[in-house]
């Protein structure tokens, strides 16, 4: 194994990492948020964000009571070899998908908005032209990316409400504290924790990162700002538009943008807000295809995953385009199925999680039973 | 924009060959890359050159599929 491959992230930059991969999703999902949870929009928030790093738990901690802390080569001692194989399977799918969507969801706004005479193949090609070489350099320079970004993507996002502060409507606050009804923080919390779960992804590859057992913890530390960020964005988009105009549009947060008018030489400034969050959605598609190349590696028993990128890469590019026939029919998925979808994924790790404790598999009897 | 892209095709299996040369990587190997870079090669081309409004695109099946469990999942069944 070359020195390349054994390079590991810090824990550090793994929830700056988190961050970036939420942030790029969660641009998203203002407005079916919104649409679902109304005022309440910013408790479903924080309640998904908690309940979702129960999941990670449960992956990180099975994880780590392996011999060799590594869940793709050791699962097959949890669950027998051909169960493994397929759930590797499924999570390759979902992982590329994933990545594909969102690339696909990104570029489709692009072209409507800032490129209208551009080819959309054009835009999806370099991009993943540029993800796929991202990937080949490994997860450190997808994480030092990220880090390198985190800063500036934190103090920008907070800067959004304090632009728009003076044009907010403060009468409608009271309705943030008074308006809770169950039902609909049941039905926004179970379609908003899979955004958040969906970083269970770093559990997949914790091979590649260091002092595992602070895992849990740097995840939920990076979704946390995630939510940090989002949680004043959500507010001020409601109280700028109110909860029913905000459902309807279909990226909400750009609207709010594009509100920004701060001085004479403030105006316009949405794409550099967008610019920032292109580098987040980088960020996320490059974790999806390099854990989908490390899962191709894996099924294929290829040594390193560096050897199919390319071949994955070209099908990313075919893939985005075939995904959807155009960017209703996207929408309608992120609405519709995509959570549905998710939450089959996301059980797998606590699947893992609850047959290693009925079958009290772990710690020493996994590593006497390996000869480690 | 088929000549772009049989170049492209061409420039990757030609970047593999000398990539997995260099590393004299077992003959397996060789299968494996170019068993999937082939089939990936046909898929695009066919996505992007083939008229495929007939087929269903992936949404379309994860939509039919996923869609009753987050009816279920979120209580709107």
């Amino acid at each position: 194994m070359s020195m390349r491959q054994l390079e590991q992230i810090s824990q550090t930059q793994l929830m700056m990492t988190t961050f970036m991969y939420g942030f790029g999703s969660h641009g998203f999902i203002v407005t079916p948020l919104v649409k679902i949870g109304n005022y309440s929009s910013w408790f479903i928030m924080i309640i998904a964000n908690l309940l979702a790093m129960l999941f990670i738990w449960a992956g990180a901690s099975v994880t780590r009571k392996l011999p060799s802390q590594n869940l793709l080569e050791d699962g097959k001692l949890i669950v027998g070899k051909w169960v493994h194989y397929g759930v590797l399977l499924y999570m390759l799918y979902f992982f590329f998908h994933l990545g594909a969507f969102i690339l696909r969801h990104f570029v489709d706004f692009l072209i409507q908005t800032y490129f209208p005479t551009t080819p959309e193949e054009v835009l999806l090609f370099f991009f993943i032209f540029v993800v796929v070489v991202a990937v080949r350099y490994g997860f450190e320079s997808i994480a030092r990316f990220a880090q390198l970004i985190f800063f500036l993507g934190v103090v920008m996002s907070l800067t959004i409400p304090v632009f728009l502060f003076k044009d907010i409507d403060f009468d409608m606050a009271i309705a943030f504290i008074n308006r809770f009804e169950p039902l609909i923080i049941w039905e926004g919390v179970m379609y908003v924790i899979p955004w958040y779960a969906d970083a269970i992804v770093f559990v997949l590859i914790m091979q590649m990162i260091s002092e595992k057992a602070k895992t849990t913890k740097s995840i939920f530390i990076g979704s946390a700002f995630t939510t940090l960020i989002f949680f004043p964005f959500i507010i001020t988009q409601v109280l700028m538009f109110g909860p029913h105009f905000t459902a309807d549009m279909t990226i909400a947060g750009v609207e709010l943008l594009r509100q920004i008018s701060f001085a004479n030489f403030i105006e316009n400034i949405d794409p550099v807000y967008i610019s920032l969050w292109l580098t987040a959605i980088f960020v996320k598609i490059s974790v999806c295809l390099l854990v989908s190349s490390t899962l191709a590696a894996k099924l294929l028993q290829v040594k390193d995953y560096r050897r199919l990128l390319n071949a994955l890469g070209l099908c990313f590019f075919g893939f985005s385009i075939h995904m959807s026939e155009n960017y209703s029919e996207t929408f309608e998925f992120l609405l519709e199925g995509w959570v549905g979808f998710a939450w089959t994924v996301i059980l797998l790790p606590v699947l893992y999680w609850l047959v290693a404790k009925i079958r009290r598999i772990g710690g020493e009897k996994a590593k006497k039973s390996t000869g480690v | 924009m088929i000549l772009l892209y049989f170049l492209l095709c061409i420039s990757l299996f030609l970047y593999e060959w000398n990539d997995l040369h260099k590393k004299n990587s077992k003959k397996m190997t060789y299968v494996k890359v170019f068993g999937l870079l082939t089939v990936t090669a046909l898929y695009t081309g066919w996505v992007l050159f083939v008229d495929i409004s007939f087929v269903p695109t992936p949404n379309q099946i994860l939509n039919t599929l996923f869609q009753p469990v987050q009816q279920f999942l979120t209580l709107r069944w």
